[in-house]
């Protein structure tokens, strides 16, 4: 039986429900020093003096560090890369500027992290302080075109403007997402060691290893073989742990100078000013259309909040260019205003999250302004080209999406008029939403090796972070060797291992899985080649191709031979056989498909009339995301992403202080998030199967895909509950009443 | 806490008055005597000065659920505990739920559920599940009983209930109903 496509309990499962799994806070050291951040409270000026005397006097102090004297580091390398990526160009500790509330301005070395804390508290600081510019309605207007970041900023397929000129019905409306943070259950944490022959090692708390690496060695002006990042077990990044944030390069640079381990962990109130987070969106959107709902014209517009010296874009118009078709045209553009801020980084789920809200929901209202069902002005407006590229996309169940959600979810007892269903007193509303994911193609390198004992071994630089990437890497080595999955041990995380790409855009299953799978076949094929030609070779004659492996054994089926690993191998006189996988699918990605995931995702709310509050009743998900290589591990993000989706739609928002340009909100009770009682029953369905185009394993993406379009369907389910079109997330009582 | 205090007055005082002092923790039933200072929580002396590093630190501050420990039997935070306080309780983390090598069966229970992703918050989810049970057979209601009057049993620990009651951990990958099965069928078991 094969292993992938079993619903395997997770093989870390026993090391994560005893406390055994070790993160990176759990590494023991010897002789490790604690470091604690002072950051600033002004978010616009520089400091004028910093007094230390008393914090250095503290017990337990061991070094005070502040831009008079911390290392030097190199600028940040233009221009930005994966290979190499900072989270914000700007440095700390380096100079008297402060460009952000929450920015660090000194560095406490201490014995106990309480004994850091404490001295913290006794710096004095002086600043001059100049009027910080937020990012508000009014100060979008000084929005201003970005370089490009990811992807180009701006595109126009067609005309769209004359498409919406001469359509019969138009939406235009505006819509607005929060400021949010990742709020990982694991607080950034880095430990640095320097050995004895300058080498560094980091215990990390990152999705790319090899990232951080490369960026360290950048900055800090060391050799990239010098340094090795360790990350076992990630608790929790959702895009905040994929790039290089200060904190590590500090607690690198504070663990040279003071000669021991230094842990550096930020305290939850600083991850909301140091480790990234989701800006919000000011988005435009116009949709043309027919009588009939069939799309003329789309124009979708963005814009977003990025420091003074820095140029992140949330791409919230990007869906648009491939969602939907539309008559004569698509256009989209994305600006940004330069505000005190620190950098924003990707969030589950980047750009399309913030971008579906919009698009999503002005379907909806494009819906309700011509009379069609909303599934069926989805089906309506269905593609099999992509209108962006012109390809043809490789595969896309859309159809099947929204079909066998919508009956799964019972939409067609659904009556269409607002306020229209009830459940005794309650206002009960349903909405739908469709989604489409962007599918990344990365290089990636893994090492199987096949042992005496039969057992094997896969090694490979890619990231656990609760996705179950230890799980289903055993599943698709089991599978090409032919072996048990328990028979096979999975090392990851460690950038001694074979090089892999970073564990963001659920990307990991389609890439790395795929150079699990070569490095697996190349090591089976070594053992094919010994039992035709090794020694005493036991199929000798036959064809390579005639050869099958199972159970641990490889079969000339046609001559009922077989021979084990462990007696080829012995017979040998070899110890083990070894297999390399090098994937590199970056020409494929320029190819004749466009490959994207696809949802239809179906909401429920129940709304209090009197209250205004909004509970989720239930949820159906329907998901394109090609071949699912472990249902239990796929269903358990899916209702994740779901849960993420429910915290943007009605909890989630940064706040900040208009006139010190501070998140306000910097805590759990503050910053809300899904708790266990606002969760109902999910149902998730998958549809879809096999894309060859998305990698030689058939898999898309499926952990950010998950988390994208739950805010419109919940939108959606609000406007038909209650009649009141929210167009403000999250969608909070004050709205509705 | 961390931020600079533009002329605040200097407490050495207070300095003076955190030497560490000797505390004798009983911890997953094995007697510890160590020096801490008053003010370390049971937090930061489980995993700093006992190395058990299962107890994780989320918010040390109370409202995410990561540090849930068990002091006599009774689930309490502890980041907002201090260790000093807990000289002659029974401390269980999570490192001792495990008997001879045979896992809690709240713990076969997350495993068998997918009761996780990252894994970060489940030493304290495990925690407040095994004691869910636990206040359920000794009859506690919770801001989901309906009727408080009347005398709670296990038996009704429905799914409402599971989800009021393990509503003090905090799971950012969001695996909440499987949490909700992993604790009802571990309560059903016994």
């Amino acid at each position: 039986m094969n292993a992938v496509g079993q619903p395997m309990p997770r093989t870390d499962g026993r090391l994560k429900v005893t406390g055994a799994a070790r993160y990176s806070a759990d590494v023991p050291l010897d002789g490790m020093a604690h470091a604690a951040i002072v950051h600033s409270t002004i978010a616009n000026g520089r400091t004028v003096s910093i007094d230390t005397t008393s914090a250095e006097e503290a017990p337990g102090v061991v070094a005070v560090f502040t831009h008079h004297n911390m290392p030097r580091m190199n600028p940040t390398p233009e221009p930005w890369s994966h290979l190499h990526p900072h989270g914000q160009s700007y440095l700390p500790l380096l100079a008297d500027a402060v460009h952000y509330a929450g920015q660090p301005i000194a560095l406490v070395i201490a014995e106990t992290l309480d004994q850091a804390t404490y001295a913290g508290t006794l710096i004095k600081v002086e600043y001059e302080a100049d009027q910080p510019v937020v990012f508000n309605r009014e100060t979008a207007k000084e929005a201003v075109d970005p370089p490009p970041f990811l992807w180009p900023v701006a595109s126009s397929v067609g005309d769209a403007d004359e498409g919406i000129a001469t359509a019969a019905v138009t939406i235009d409306q505006t819509y607005t997402t929060s400021d949010r943070h990742h709020n990982q259950m694991e607080p950034h944490v880095s430990t640095a060691v320097w050995d004895a022959d300058e080498t560094l090692t980091l215990y990390e708390t990152t999705q790319h290893i090899f990232g951080a690496r490369e960026l360290v060695s950048i900055v800090l002006g060391i050799p990239p073989e010098k340094i090795t990042i360790v990350s076992h077990f990630l608790g929790g990044g959702f895009g905040g742990k994929a790039y290089v944030w200060p904190h590590t390069l500090l607690a690198a640079l504070a663990a040279k100078v003071v000669n021991r381990p230094v842990r550096l962990q930020l305290t939850r109130a600083q991850m909301y000013s140091m480790v990234g987070h989701q800006a919000a969106t000011i988005q435009q959107v116009v949709l043309g259309a027919g009588e009939d709902g069939t799309l003329a014209g789309i124009r979708h517009d963005s814009i977003s909040p990025t420091p003074v010296f820095d140029d992140y874009i949330e791409y919230a118009a990007l869906a648009a260019r491939s969602l939907w078709a539309a008559g004569t045209g698509i256009a989209t553009n994305h600006k940004v205003v330069h505000v005190n801020r620190n950098t924003p980084t990707a969030m589950r789920s980047p750009h399309e999250a913030l971008g579906h809200f919009a698009l999503e929901s002005a379907m909806d209202e494009l819906a309700y302004a011509t009379g069609v069902d909303p599934v069926a002005l989805r089906l309506l407006n269905d593609t099999e080209i992509d209108p962006y590229s012109g390809r043809p996309f490789s595969t896309r169940a859309m159809r099947e999406c929204l079909t066998k959600g919508a009956e799964r979810f019972g939409w067609d007892e659904r009556t269409p008029e607002p306020r229209s269903m009830r459940d005794g007193r309650y206002l009960i509303g349903q909405g739908m939403a469709s989604a489409i994911y962007t599918h990344w193609r990365w290089p990636a390198k893994a090492r199987v090796t096949v042992h005496q004992d039969g057992s094997a071994l896969v090694e490979t630089g890619t990231h656990e972070l609760g996705t179950g990437t230890y799980t289903v890497m055993q599943q698709v080595a089991a599978d090409a060797l032919g072996v048990a999955p328990e028979k096979v041990t999975v090392r990851l995380g460690d950038t001694r291992l074979p090089a892999s790409h970073p564990s963001i855009g659920s990307a990991t299953m389609a890439n790395a899985g795929a150079s699990v799978m070569l490095a697996a076949k190349a090591a089976r094929d070594r053992a094919i080649e010994l039992a035709l030609a090794g020694r005493d070779a036991p199929f000798a004659g036959a064809e390579p191709d005639d050869v099958l492996v199972a159970d641990g054994r490889l079969v000339l089926a046609r001559k009922s031979l077989e021979i084990t690993y462990a007696e080829l191998l012995a017979r040998n006189g070899l110890s083990t056989v070894v297999g390399d996988g090098d994937y590199d699918p970056v020409e494929e990605a320029l190819g004749p498909k466009a490959v994207f995931s696809f949802s239809a995702v179906f909401a429920e709310v129940r709304v209090d009339p009197d209250l205004g509050l909004v509970r989720l009743n239930r949820f159906v998900g329907a998901y394109d995301a090609g071949r699912i290589i472990n249902p239990r591990t796929a269903r358990s993000q899916a209702i994740g992403g779901i849960i993420w989706g429910v915290g943007q739609a009605l909890l989630e928002q940064s706040e900040t202080d208009p006139e010190t340009a501070r998140f306000a909100n910097r805590n759990y009770s503050g910053y809300l998030v899904p708790t266990n009682a606002d969760i109902p029953e999910l149902d998730v369905l998958f549809a879809g199967g096999f894309d060859e185009e998305a990698s030689p394993l058939g898999a898309k993406g499926l952990g950010e895909l998950t988390a994208v379009s739950v805010a419109p369907a919940i939108a959606n389910a609000v406007h038909h509950a209650t009649g009141k079109r929210v167009r403000d997330l999250p969608i909070t009582v004050e709205k509705i009443l | 806490m961390g931020e600079a205090n533009p002329g605040g007055a200097v407490d050495h005082a207070a300095a003076r008055d955190i030497r560490p002092a000797p505390v004798k923790l009983e911890v997953n039933g094995t007697s510890h005597t160590f020096a801490v200072e008053p003010r370390t929580t049971l937090l930061e002396a489980l995993r700093e000065g006992l190395g058990l590093t299962g107890t994780k630190k989320g918010c040390d501050r109370g409202e995410c659920g990561a540090c849930t420990v068990h002091v006599d039997g009774r689930r309490v935070l502890s980041c907002m505990t201090l260790a000093a306080m807990q000289e002659g309780k029974q401390i269980t983390t999570i490192e001792g739920l495990e008997q001879d090598g045979e896992l809690h069966p709240v713990q076969e229970a997350f495993i068998e559920h997918d009761g996780f992703q990252c894994g970060f918050c489940t030493s304290g989810q495990v925690m407040s599940g095994v004691a869910v049970i636990d206040e359920a057979k000794a009859g506690w209601p919770s801001a989901a009983t309906a009727d408080v009057r009347k005398p709670f049993t296990v038996a009704g620990l429905s799914n409402t209930e599971i989800r009021e009651r393990m509503s003090g951990n905090l799971c950012r990958c969001a695996c909440y109903p499987n949490i909700v099965a992993a604790v009802a069928e571990a309560a059903e078991k016994g």
